[in-house]
């Protein structure tokens, strides 16, 4: 599959890449390490909206995931694909394990990264765009 | 835009009351909401003929920020004006004189 439809041209990745380099700042200082949520929780997330077969298939295994991991994960799920299904059982579980600000910085990662990525993926094919991104 | 604009932006491909800017921006809208996979040249093509590089990039990163912030927005229950009273841009006339109403009494 090519990276670059025709269509998308050179000038145009030029400036998303303009757009990104805008945001980078915030990934790292805020939805990076440099965060009150530790980054390998975002990462496990991440991971979860990018389709991630390893992280999908077991998000409710805790025997692959502890109850933090699968409670952010179940946020993740909720955000991306079912925002009405959101209810007291999951915010329990969430605030079992992240405090408030926390769960602003995770709620802030889930939805940025999934917007960006599905932004990014109108362009063409994620794992060969000619773009830096800090994530 | 008046509110009846809003109208009919599910149909907006078969709706004159777009014009064919505003078309193609609603479709670049769909494709990074709904479809990601689905923009293709004829897309690209119809947002070069109305817009430059930089405004496409902008568009496109505006629509990745507020999409899914607001499905992020709904889980929380949040109703309009109720953390950030920034601006009734987009909002139907009751709903912004309320939330006008609000920020001036807090």
């Amino acid at each position: 599959m090519s990276a670059q439809r025709a269509g998308v041209d050179a000038e145009v990745l030029a400036a998303v890449q303009e757009q990104l380099r805008a945001h980078d700042r915030t990934w790292a200082s805020v939805l990076g390490d440099g965060g009150l949520v530790d980054v390998q929780v975002k990462e496990l997330c991440a991971g979860y909206l990018a389709e991630d077969d390893d992280v999908v298939m077991h998000a409710d295994d805790e025997t692959c995931f502890d109850e933090r991991q699968r409670a952010a994960l179940a946020w993740a799920h909720t955000i991306a694909w079912n925002p009405e299904a959101a209810d007291d059982a999951l915010f329990e579980r969430l605030h079992a394990h992240f405090s408030e600000p926390q769960l602003v910085e995770l709620g802030t990662f889930i939805s940025l990264y999934l917007g960006q990525r599905n932004w990014l993926r109108t362009l063409g094919s994620l794992d060969e765009l000619p773009l830096t991104r800090a994530r | 835009m008046v509110e009846a604009d809003y109208d009919e932006l599910l149909e907006f491909e078969r709706s004159h009351r777009y014009d064919e800017r505003q078309k193609a921006a609603l479709l670049y809208t769909s494709m990074i909401v709904w479809n990601p996979a689905g923009a293709d040249d004829a897309l690209w093509a119809r947002l070069r003929a109305h817009f430059s590089a930089e405004e496409i990039a902008e568009i496109g990163y505006f629509i990745s920020f507020i999409s899914v912030q607001q499905r992020w927005i709904k889980t929380l229950a949040l109703g309009h004006g109720e953390v950030l009273n920034l601006s009734p841009l987009g909002l139907a006339p009751e709903t912004a004189e309320a939330v006008r109403a609000q920020g001036a009494a807090t």
